[in-house]
């Protein structure tokens, strides 16, 4: 995954690539010239994860940036950061919103240091993520209802509409409609078919749908398994609460939230698992919880705290973060083993093999431990 | 005429550069035993004639050619003299006692398919690394080119010439890629989506032989990219059925093997200026760098006349022929061209840490001067504030200065809430003379002025005022407790010293500088020890200030830029 700065001047480019080392981005390109940034918009495409550009007075192509991503679907999802300067800076923050400047996502002046350009890219991000306000129901039933009735009653997330379909012919036809701006799949358990699997199958191994999340609309062991490998949290509808409103209304700010916190949840994965590898996590002992409670929502994060706690020898917080991973996604195999090695017992062996039966090191612990056989 | 001259080179032209007489710059000497013809071109200076490579024509009209072209040339009371020519023509000359010298050496390549380009990139890992990279040559008409494209040439010339030291040069080094364009060859390296550099040949010896003459690469280039052109320039060509490619002289190198017993001390002078002289102009580095390629054969060029003697005038006329201006313009253009370069901009980029993005420097006056409204404001406010506040010589106004100077007296026991208040904010404003106004404004300008086009103006309004109002008062807080424990007597006439002048707030704005720069530690012990001696100097403890003032900005700037 690569991230593209533009700029004139060279000591920017210098600094700037030094800054983006420590995002965790695979491969940063820096842009000299316009062709240089066709150039790598062009070849990247779907790889592309990020676009920073710096203002410079004197660039007489500096209105031109923005026509390189303009009518592009392919880089409609890359998020834009503009380092600005002085007034035109101001100018820039200012029309922002405004349909010329539609593409920049976020603006930051200069000087500025890494947390200045990672609060920028996050800001980015997020702003991305906003446009992406169409969320999908594949269900046979009708759901729809209850969804528009939540929106009538005022806004609970970014979502602005809800479409539903009945299978996958008309999912991807709403796919190619809404493109990018389809943020969320929410995928119920009646239309698990084989087609359905194969279709996300294919989604998945796309650019837009590597950015996408699926949601499975059960916790059943026995119907998430079909989805399980495609689907990033799991809800189940019936069960959150007997009140339908509710239920829906929690679905929408968790999916809302996990898309519009995404980067920033995986941001701070990334960086929790570099301590947990340098053997520094004592050091972010204090950060733990805060964190956990930053990101309720992201089962990715519980499960590297479950494990920064392992680590340092809190069982009990790392048992209690790795059931909050499992409580969105049960299907996460490290969550299972984590809990299998704090605690023994037949439930949790019996859980893990119901959930991740194919897991080899799941399933050799288990058979070693289980008294009881499994059904 | 040009036409015919054109048709004339083409048929006879031996010499590399023989093609690059026909630019217009050149004039041509004839001469004519009644059957054939021979030509010479040849540059006019003031002092001489300047033959430029060897006459074009039947060589056995080039002696007489010579003769006849040193007669004209003395009718009109100038020397000549002819360079480059071959070393046929060269013993020629030599064997009719004329003045003859080695000027330097010229490799040439004999494409004979024993060397592929595949060998030539082995030979060359930054080339061949480049290309594995994924830059492309590519043989372009300028014609067929858009109006981008030639536009983006234009301008990699523009950078490239700005990258040289020296002034461009006149004679055989002139620059002019896109002269008689129809009869050259042209090829560029595309990398990355961009131009970096792009190369010119000329032919000579009925098209069989080109001369890569032109080679102009973008300053920022990728390492290779010139050594990837010339050796895919070379395969292009030799596919073409070009049997022989020259790089061109590479001056005086290889001197060691010429004949130098009827000249040694000039070719001593020679050899001195090959040693010494690759900061003035690239001998060693030129050849040096023509050597990497390998060429099969390495001939030598000489300097000649038709008289057995060169005299200053001639020598000054080829460097007037080389150098167009004149030493005085050259000098003059030389020193302009070196002081036109940013010399400020790669200074102040060093001292910037690599975790700081700073505002980028201004690019000339104007925008350096719209930068900076703190500043301009500061200065004018102390001017204004001067000029009310001063008496008929100079100076601060008694009854100002009992009242609004700062001392921990004035500031705890004034009259009121706004004498106190006043007694904080008026100091940094005020000033004792019109000497220590102007000291400060100089600072202003400078310090203060840098600061603000590198940190922005929010921040350094802040920190200037800051540092203005609080570091008087917290240097008093800090220095009480110490003096009342350790010197006691020491203590009444510290809480009367006082202070005014905007140095605080420059101090605090240096402070904030020191942040954005590596060499904070550095900077926070010059001030230290420079307020310890301004304490010491002048007995007041208060200058310690000056500390708590850069401490003050320091702080503000960590905190604005994290």
């Amino acid at each position: 995954m690569s991230a593209i700065i533009y700029s004139l001047d060279k000591q920017t480019l210098g600094v700037l690539e030094r800054l983006l080392l420590d995002f965790g981005y695979g491969q940063i390109l820096p842009a000299r010239s316009l062709a240089h940034l066709r150039y790598y918009v062009e070849r990247e495409k779907s790889r592309l994860q990020l676009v920073i550009a710096c203002f410079d007075p004197t660039d007489p192509n500096r209105f031109q940036l923005f026509s390189i991503f303009r009518n592009r679907p392919d880089v409609d999802l890359v998020p834009f950061v503009f380092i600005a300067d002085g007034a035109f800076g101001g100018e820039v923050a200012a029309r922002a919103p405004s349909a010329r400047f539609r593409r920049i996502d976020s603006v930051v002046s200069r000087p500025l240091g890494a947390k200045q350009l990672h609060q920028a890219i996050q800001k980015a991000n997020e702003q991305r993520a906003r446009f992406r306000d169409i969320l999908v129901l594949v269900s046979t039933r009708g759901h729809a209802d209850a969804l528009e009735a939540l929106f009538e009653a005022g806004p609970r997330s970014h979502w602005h509409a809800v479409e539903q379909v009945k299978n996958t012919i008309e999912l991807k036809t709403l796919l190619e409609k809404h493109g990018a701006r389809i943020g969320t799949i929410l995928i119920c358990e009646d239309c698990a078919t084989d087609d359905m699997v194969n279709w996300a199958a294919k989604f998945k191994r796309s650019h837009h749908g590597s950015l996408t999340p699926i949601v499975f609309l059960s916790r059943d062991p026995g119907k998430t398994r079909a989805l399980r490998q495609y689907s990033e949290i799991f809800f189940d509808l019936q069960g959150y609460s007997t009140n339908l409103v509710t239920c829906w209304t929690a679905l929408l700010k968790l999916t809302s939230n996990r898309l519009i916190s995404r980067w920033a949840a995986r941001e701070k994965v990334r960086q929790f698992r570099d301590i947990i590898k340098h053997g520094n996590i004592k050091f972010a002992k204090s950060d733990l919880r805060r964190v956990k409670l930053m990101y309720p929502n992201f089962w990715e994060v519980s499960e590297t705290v479950g494990h920064a706690y392992e680590k340092l020898g809190l069982e009990g917080e790392a048992f209690s973060a790795y059931e909050s991973a499992l409580r969105l996604n049960p299907c996460t195999p490290a969550a299972h083993l984590g809990r299998i090695r704090i605690k023994s017992s037949d439930e949790i062996f019996k859980d893990a093999l119901n959930y991740c039966p194919m897991h080899p090191q799941i399933r050799e612990i288990s058979q070693l431990h289980i008294r009881e056989p499994i059904a | 005429m040009r036409d015919q001259l054109i048709d004339f080179y083409s048929k006879y032209a031996s010499a590399s550069t023989a093609f690059l007489t026909l630019y217009r710059d050149y004039k041509h000497f004839e001469w004519s035993n009644g059957q054939d013809t021979a030509v010479i071109a040849y540059v006019e200076t003031p002092t001489a004639w300047i033959g430029a490579s060897d006459p074009v024509g039947d060589k056995n009209l080039w002696l007489p050619l010579i003769d006849a072209f040193g007669v004209a040339a003395r009718a009109r009371r100038k020397d000549a003299v002819i360079l480059p020519v071959s070393q046929e023509l060269a013993e020629q000359l030599r064997a009719g006692e004329k003045f003859v010298v080695q000027i330097g050496t010229e490799p040439w390549f004999h494409l004979d398919g024993s060397i592929t380009r595949s060998d030539r990139l082995r030979a060359l890992p930054v080339a061949r690394q480049l290309s594995r990279r994924g830059a492309r040559i590519t043989e372009f008409q300028p014609s067929n080119l858009s109006a981008d494209e030639f536009t983006e040439l234009e301008s990699l010339n523009a950078r490239w010439l700005g990258s040289r030291l020296s002034v461009p040069l006149g004679f055989l080094n002139r620059l002019d890629p896109w002269a008689l364009m129809k009869f050259k060859k042209y090829f560029m390296l595309m990398f990355e989506g961009q131009i970096y550099g792009y190369l010119a040949a000329v032919p000579t010896q009925q098209r069989k032989a080109w001369y890569l003459v032109d080679l102009i690469r973008d300053p920022e280039a990728p390492l290779g990219t010139t050594e990837l052109l010339i050796i895919e320039a070379i395969a292009h060509l030799e596919r073409q059925g070009v049997t022989n490619i020259t790089l061109g002289m590479a001056p005086l190198a290889g001197l060691s093997a010429a004949e130098r017993s009827a000249r040694p001390k000039l070719y001593s002078a020679l050899d001195f200026i090959f040693r010494r002289g690759n900061s003035v102009y690239g001998f060693q580095s030129l050849h040096a760098y023509k050597e990497k390629f390998s060429p099969n054969e390495w001939r030598p060029l000489f300097l000649v006349s038709a008289t057995a003697r060169v005299s200053w005038r001639a020598w000054y006329g080829l460097f007037r022929a080389i150098y167009p201006g004149g030493f005085a313009r050259t000098l003059t253009a030389t020193l302009a061209h070196s002081l036109k370069k940013p010399k400020l901009r790669p200074f102040v980029e060093k001292l910037l840490p690599n975790e700081l993005l700073a505002r980028p420097l201004p690019s000339n006056w104007l925008e350096a001067i719209s930068r900076m409204p703190i500043t301009l404001a500061l200065i004018a406010t102390n001017i204004m504030v001067y000029v009310l506040t001063m008496n008929n010589q100079g100076k601060i106004r008694s009854y100002i200065k009992w009242r609004y100077v700062y001392s921990w007296n004035h500031m705890f026991h004034a009259h009121s809430a706004l004498n106190s208040l006043a007694t904080l904010v008026l100091p940094g404003l005020l000033h004792w003379n019109l000497f220590h106004l102007s000291f400060n404004l100089v600072l202003l300008f400078t310090l203060v002025a840098f600061c603000e086009v590198i940190i922005g103006s929010t921040v350094t309004c802040i920190a200037f005022l800051a540092g203005s109002m609080f570091s008087n008062v917290l240097t008093s807080l800090a220095m009480f407790p110490m003096l009342k424990l350790f010197w006691p007597a020491a203590l009444p006439a510290f809480l009367n010293e006082v202070d005014i002048g905007c140095s605080l707030g420059i101090f605090s704005c240096i402070g904030a500088t020191a942040y954005m720069t590596k060499y904070r530690g550095i900077l926070a012990s010059a001030v230290i020890v420079s307020a310890l001696l301004g304490c010491i100097t002048t007995g007041v403890a208060l200058e310690i200030n000056h500390v708590t003032a850069f401490a003050i900005g320091f702080f503000i700037a960590s905190r604005f830029i994290t």
